[in-house]
């Protein structure tokens, strides 16, 4: 009994660290950002005082924070899905191709994944400029257009390109997640399947898969919570404030505008709560529909 | 088993210090530590001896905040051959975040430094308030005379408009202009004369058609500007009054009108396109791709002579449809300073004196709001010509010359609001939403309202 009391001392020390960091760092700064939800902080006009929920009621109605949570719901899902399926296809000829190189590989997959986003999203805006990106001058010489096409002023293409461009910087790290999942599951299963004639796509899709799933929820998971914040390339590659016509405005690029520029601390504290609370209803969703599944 | 103990609760105090390490930065550089913290108001002690002291028995470590340090470090330079016991840190925020740092310092009361200066962007906004800055027109600074000395709307502009109270000056008058390419002007319009040029430029429907001739003249390879929807704010909110007008949202007939030049700027593709992109600006110009650009003052010495050199020599400077000022930087004394007096004393010498204020603008380059000075250096320009880089790059034209007559023309104070930066940054994404087709211009028109609106709650919006 006393050796059991010693060994769970022992444990809380262990995690005594990750625990204060996670309080002072996370848990505080965000009760307190509660608590400034709740009032009409301006450090431009020097108010502040309680004023109840009207933050709230002003954020329900406010046309550009729906705005932002559909453009950061839409650019998340237009890269998610091409993401893990192509992460996974990475995963599987890592863990189960003779394919020479593969480390090789693994390591130029990553490598986006280690770029500063603002430097991508630099570099992005001048390949994709209207009439001096180099993608037009390319696309031009080889007759392929004739006029310049402004990819970064029209709504629909400057998602696209948004969602690409995630997509490229972090399906590596993707793909290394899933292969680790992949070299957890027993080779036993997977010959005991050969031996009863299974093929490749019914080992994966009956085995590997289903074995690997916790590991598809993490990615998932963190994907999704990720993408809920999103905001350096959005930020960076046009304006700032999500041209062309607002397409790249994001619920974290608002919330930076209100308070850091506006200097709005109140709204734009409880525009972080609501950054907060969807991300949670999101990731609630998500978590029990993977549960679903599983059980 | 005690070994394995020691070694883990080791590895344990390891982890805090990896986590405490973790904190925000305040991404600040600073030369030294230390600074004044400070919650108690400036008393009005008034001296008569206040500032004529001996110039070496004044002592004191002053904290200067600035968002570059070009010319503050030439300044302090300055400033120390004659006080060379007042020591001034310079403490360097980026540009885009020095509004918030100096806000929320005044408010936390921590940290506050000595001097700091505002941009044009938000320089109202600390003006109109009386927690940032001291009246320098009050006790102890009594210093009402320098406003005889500098530019009229630079004290405006510096003035609170509710009491009148002088709470900052700039050393520098950001005049705007056209800089264009004189090789492009030879050939496209068969004069590179700057008081031709002018005359090509004196309307917004002169300066369309001569953007119409640029890409006609060059089969559509060079473009008139590359970011018009930035041109156009600058060259035409100053004109209209500036962004808020009695108290509203301005969105009068000159403001409107700058939508359909947008239009007609993408429709016939005169512009390159580029909104608020610095780089691929640059590249650009690099490529000999783009006709001209809008810049004031602060556009030659920071933007095209050091980014373009082989170029010397091919810019020239004239004046577009209307005179418009552009960014700048005030500079004013904490209210809550420790060392007034010492303040006051480097306020004095880069706003006053003008042996100092003299060199610096030969030195530098920059346009300075000294009126007796700028008269000095338009003359000195003339003499020295082509030795001085600045002369040279604009192949013999003397920049004073244009600036100064700019400001003959006269610059509205007005057109100053506490909200201008984002205001802008709105008005041009919602010119280039209409100019690209993504809006009609009604919505266009209340999208801008919309934004303008979000960010100033209190605004009034017709």
């Amino acid at each position: 009994m006393i050796r059991k009391k010693r060994n769970i001392n022992y444990g809380l020390l262990f995690i005594a660290p990750f625990l204060i960091g996670l309080l002072v760092f996370r848990m505080i700064p965000f009760l307190y950002t509660l608590v400034m939800s709740f009032t009409n902080w301006n450090l431009m006009t020097g108010e502040k005082s309680f004023n109840g929920i009207d933050n709230y009621k002003r954020l329900l109605t406010d046309k550009t924070f729906m705005i932002s949570l559909k453009n950061t719901v839409k650019l998340w899902a237009m890269n998610i899905f091409p993401r893990l399926a192509i992460a996974m296809l990475c995963a599987v000829i890592f863990t189960q191709s003779r394919i020479k190189g593969k480390g090789l590989f693994k390591l130029i997959f990553y490598f986006p994944n280690l770029v500063n986003s603002a430097t991508i999203a630099i570099l992005a805006a001048l390949l994709m400029g209207w009439q001096n990106g180099y993608l037009n001058r390319l696309l031009l010489q080889m007759n392929l257009i004739r006029q310049p096409f402004n990819w970064l002023g029209q709504p629909v293409t400057a998602q696209r390109i948004v969602a690409a461009i995630i997509w490229w910087q972090w399906f590596g790290y993707s793909a290394i997640m899933f292969a680790t999942g992949i070299l957890n599951v027993s080779t036993e299963y997977l010959e005991a399947a050969t031996v009863d004639g299974a093929n490749s796509w019914q080992k994966f899709w009956k085995i590997t898969f289903p074995l690997i799933r916790p590991t598809v929820a993490y990615v998932f998971l963190t994907t999704l919570i990720g993408g809920l914040q999103n905001f350096e390339i959005p930020r960076v590659i046009t304006d700032g404030l999500g041209a062309p016509d607002k397409s790249l405005l994001t619920m974290t690029m608002q919330m930076h505008t209100l308070a850091f520029r506006s200097m709005q601390y109140g709204y734009g504290s409880a525009y972080a709560i609501g950054i907060f609370m969807t991300t949670a209803v999101f990731a609630g969703v998500s978590y029990r529909f993977i549960n679903n599944k599983e059980s | 088993m005690r070994g394995k103990r020691i070694v883990s609760c080791l590895l344990a105090g390891l982890m805090i210090f990896s986590v405490t390490g973790c904190s925000t930065s305040q991404n600040q550089q600073s030369g030294t530590s230390g600074g004044t913290s400070q919650t108690k108001e400036t008393s009005a002690v008034v001296e008569d001896d206040f500032g004529k002291k001996d110039p070496a028995s004044y002592v004191a470590n002053l904290k200067f905040m600035v968002h570059s340090t070009g010319q503050p470090e030439y300044m302090i330079k300055k400033f120390n051959e004659i006080y060379p016991n007042i020591n001034i840190e310079l403490v360097v925020i980026p540009s885009a975040e020095q509004q918030e740092k100096i806000m929320s310092m005044v408010a936390t009361g921590e940290d506050v430094p000595d001097l700091f200066t505002s941009r044009t962007q938000f320089v109202k906004a600390m003006v109109e308030s009386d927690r940032y800055y001291a009246d320098l027109g009050a006790a102890p600074y009594n210093a009402s005379d320098w406003r005889a000395q500098l530019e009229p709307y630079i004290v405006e502009v510096g003035t609170e408009d509710a009491t009148g109270a002088l709470r900052a000056l700039s050393w520098q008058c950001p005049v705007g202009g056209i800089y264009y390419r004189r090789s492009m002007a030879k050939e496209i319009f068969g004069t590179d004369d700057p008081e031709e040029m002018a005359q090509i430029f004196n309307s917004f429907d002169s300066l369309i058609d001569a953007a119409r001739k640029v890409k006609a003249a060059t089969d559509g390879s060079v473009f008139f500007t590359s970011d018009a929807p930035q041109d156009l704010v600058f060259m035409g909110v100053t004109n209209a009054g500036g962004f808020m007008k009695d108290g509203k949202l301005n969105i009068g007939d000159e403001i409107k009108a700058l939508f359909e030049y947008a239009k007609i700027m993408y429709e016939e593709g005169l512009t390159l396109g580029y909104v608020r992109n610095d780089t691929a600006t640059a590249a650009a110009i690099s490529e000999g791709k783009v006709f001209c650009t809008a810049k004031p003052t602060w556009g030659l010495n920071y933007n095209i002579m050091p980014n373009f050199p082989e170029q010397a020599g091919d810019w020239a400077l004239t004046s577009g449809p209307h005179p418009y000022t552009s960014g700048g930087t005030w500079i004013g004394i904490s209210k809550s300073t420790e060392y007034p007096e010492e303040c006051y004393l480097f306020l004095k010498f880069i706003l006053t004196n003008e042996e100092f204020i003299r060199s610096y603008a030969i030195d530098i380059g920059d346009y300075v709001s000294n009126v007796a000075v700028q008269q000095e250096i338009e003359k000195y320009m003339d003499e020295a010509g082509a030795s001085l880089d600045i002369v040279r790059f604009l192949d013999g034209q003397n920049p004073y010359t244009y600036w100064n007559g700019e400001l003959e023309k006269g610059i509205n104070p007005g057109a100053y609001s506490q909200y201008d930066e984002y205001f802008a940054l709105y008005l041009m994404a919602a010119l280039e939403s209409y100019g690209v087709g993504n809006s009609e211009f009604d919505k266009a028109l209340q999208q801008y309202k919309d934004d303008c609106l979000s960010y100033a709650p209190g605004l009034i919006v017709e």
